[in-house]
């Protein structure tokens, strides 16, 4: 379904990603890992058109998405959910899911939408009035993952769930990446915490210093010698 | 080195010579742009250091009515009032200023500090009507001519 | 309590809800585009041209008149950020303080081209009303209450509306918001046209009180700043409630001494308050 191609970006004189070529076939979870600093949410950024391309091809569905703004992108089905959550801090956790939904398309839907959401994540709906700025980390991710999920995409980016997270909220956050799995999304994860990440995906590359250093099902990077000993410290 | 030394005796010269030559009126026009030049630089200093003020006139406002007021009421010869007024103005500058340092007032907070002095002592005087004046303005009491009032009645040259 | 400090106390509250719907257009430009309008209040000189021009020389009906020029006002903040503030928005602030500025001055040389530094009336004479032993005009009761729900109809719009939602998101992360299909830019306009459609409100409320000139824009202009600025920039709240504050100086002032002192309190009051309020307001 998305597909990337030869992609390079970066940030002035800087080259985050040179050459990256990666594919999502529809229904797949697919994993990025990589240690900090390797590309991972600048990938992230050029896939949802917050950092422009400098080279290479990008195509959604056969349709090239280069050179649209991230609005645009949001429109063609692409939902990410940034890292470090993003929420609107002042603005109510239901304001937050509102503006979610802020493409034509979604807001036909919204109030359907709403209810499905907060079906998924009960929590949501306990504190919908509560400033978003207050909830904790793990509810933060609820909602921003449900913010992104209202505009009912094809393909959701999740920049680094796990991030900041205390491990038992970890573990809750990628139940919920596997039920979302299974109600038939496509997701794309970058993640540091490889052990975890790697158990929900079904394929998985590696990014190294803007480049991918290797790619397979998550059980062959799993058995990976190279993966274990730098990533999973075994 | 030498060169430059040369241009500005020559644009010196110029600028003493033109007096002689020009009509009253763009010599008008040539003070008032050195002037305000000279103002502009004032200002332009501040801007150096990032700090816009939007309130500069009233430095002038200072600078202007304290010789102006000590000449026309107490008698006080403009060679005096001249300097007190610049100390005046330095010390509302520092007035506001120090405060600004000390409590990092900066960016658009400080160009709204210095919009609300001018506005101050803009409003100031013109409440203190009975001795400036107020919005009508302030004429200077007028001895003819006089070296020791900087005032000159008739021009000695020019067309 | 003296029955003429009252009187002010209470002509004090009626200034403040014109003040506050201005402060209110300021502080949302400020808070979502991240400039200052400069030449905010000659927007509303403008406005307050238009009403003058449609109803006192034209002699159309006084509420078209103002429709139109709230309109005519909102069209000409969209000119303004499309025009002046889009090109500059990545550069530094002090672009935009002079830019907005040169506008300033082009509008007030564009209206005493026009109409001459006379001052105008609109001509209109309501009545005074009487209540007990206070006298209060009912121009300025009107213009309060006009302002009130100039003020609601923003917040419920703010508050309920999908574009209302994405205006408050963007002042709190402009970053993301293109990830919410949120095409900034639109945005952007939108704002400088409500912004733009407050002033021009104000404009018709002003002009029921007071006259016009070319350079009307100078004696409330820098009171509106330091309105916004102390209830915080960007902050809408803030600035709501520190419109009725300045306005009660200014009344409360005005009612023990000259009008020009009362508003030199003001402005001396403001200044102390940015030397004295907490760190976290002061730096933004």
């Amino acid at each position: 379904m998305l597909s990337l191609a030869e992609v390079s970006a970066g940030y002035g004189s800087f080259c985050a990603l040179s050459a990256v070529s990666l594919d999502v076939a529809r229904g797949e979870t697919v994993g990025v890992i990589g240690p900090n600093g390797a590309g991972k949410t600048t990938l992230m950024r050029v896939i949802s058109g917050l950092v422009p391309l400098r080279g290479g091809a990008m195509t959604l569905e056969g349709r090239s998405v280069v050179g649209l703004p991230a609005h645009r992108i949001v429109e063609q089905g692409i939902a990410h959910v940034p890292e470090n959550r993003r929420l609107f801090p002042r603005l109510t956790v239901e304001d937050n899911l509102r503006i979610g939904a802020f493409m034509p398309q979604a807001r036909a839907g919204f109030a359907e939408r709403l209810d499905q959401i907060y079906n998924l994540f009960p929590r949501l709906k306990e504190r919908r009035e509560q400033a978003a700025g207050t909830l904790s980390g793990g509810e933060q991710q609820m909602c921003a993952i449900g913010r992104a999920l209202m505009s009912r995409p094809k393909l959701l980016l999740l920049d680094e769930p796990s991030a900041g997270l205390a491990p038992l909220v970890v573990a809750q956050v990628f139940e919920l990446v596997q039920r979302i799995r299974a109600d038939g999304l496509t997701v794309l994860i970058v993640e540091q915490n490889v052990q975890q990440v790697l158990e929900v995906v079904d394929r998985a590359y590696l990014l190294e210093v803007g480049t991918i250093k290797l790619a397979g099902s998550s059980a062959e990077l799993r058995d990976n010698e190279i993966v274990r000993k730098a990533y999973m410290g075994l | 080195m030498r060169a430059r030394c040369v241009a500005y005796i020559g644009w010196l010269a110029i600028v003493v010579a033109l007096p002689f030559f020009t009509q009253p009126y763009y010599m008008h026009l040539l003070i008032q742009i050195l002037l305000w030049s000279f103002v502009y630089t004032a200002w332009s200093i501040m801007g150096r250091f990032g700090f816009v003020s939007l309130g500069h006139g009233a430095f002038m406002g200072v600078g202007a009515y304290v010789p102006g007021l000590l000449w026309s009421y107490y008698g006080v010869t403009p060679w005096a009032g001249i300097p007190l007024g610049v100390l005046v103005s330095v010390l509302l500058a520092l007035i506001i200023g120090y405060p600004c340092f000390r409590f990092r007032v900066i960016g658009h907070y400080f160009a709204l500090v210095t919009l609300a002095l001018g506005q101050v002592i803009m409003l100031s005087i013109i409440a203190a009507r009975d001795f400036t004046g107020g919005s009508l303005g302030f004429t200077l009491r007028a001895v003819g001519n006089s070296w020791l009032a900087l005032q000159f009645v008739r021009r000695p040259t020019g067309t | 309590m003296d029955i003429f400090l009252l009187e002010a106390i209470i002509n004090g509250v009626l200034l403040g809800g014109v003040l506050a719907l201005l402060a209110l257009g300021l502080n949302l430009i400020f808070g979502v585009i991240d400039v200052v309008w400069i030449a905010y209040a000659d927007l509303v000189m403008c406005g307050m041209y238009v009403v003058y021009l449609l109803y006192a020389a034209l002699g159309w009906p006084l509420p078209l008149a103002c429709i139109v020029a709230v309109v005519g006002v909102a069209i000409l903040g969209v000119a303004v950020h499309v025009l002046i503030i889009a090109p500059i928005l990545g550069s530094a602030p002090i672009n935009q303080l002079l830019a907005t500025g040169g506008l300033l001055f082009f509008l007030q040389s564009f209206a005493t081209l026009l109409f001459g530094t006379d001052f105008r009336n609109l001509g209109l004479r309501l009545p005074i009303i009487e209540v007990g032993d206070i006298y209060i005009s009912s121009a300025r009761l009107l213009a309060f209450a006009m302002a009130l729900i100039g003020a609601v109809a923003i917040y419920l719009f703010l508050r309920r509306t999908f574009i209302g939602t994405a205006i408050r998101a963007i002042a709190q992360d402009r970053d993301i918001i293109g990830l919410m299909g949120v095409d900034e830019r639109r945005i952007y306009v939108i704002t400088s046209a409500i912004g733009a459609a407050l002033a021009g409100l104000s404009a018709c409320l002003l002009a029921l009180q007071y006259d016009v000139h070319p350079f009307i824009g100078n004696t409330f202009g820098p009171l509106i700043f330091l309105i916004c600025v102390l209830g915080g920039l960007g902050d809408m709240i803030g600035g709501f409630i520190a419109a009725f504050i300045i306005s009660q100086i200014i009344a409360i002032g005005g009612y023990y001494s000259s009008t020009e002192l009362s508003y030199v309190l003001a402005f001396a009051f403001f200044i102390v308050l940015m030397f004295v309020r907490p760190r976290e307001i002061l730096v933004r």
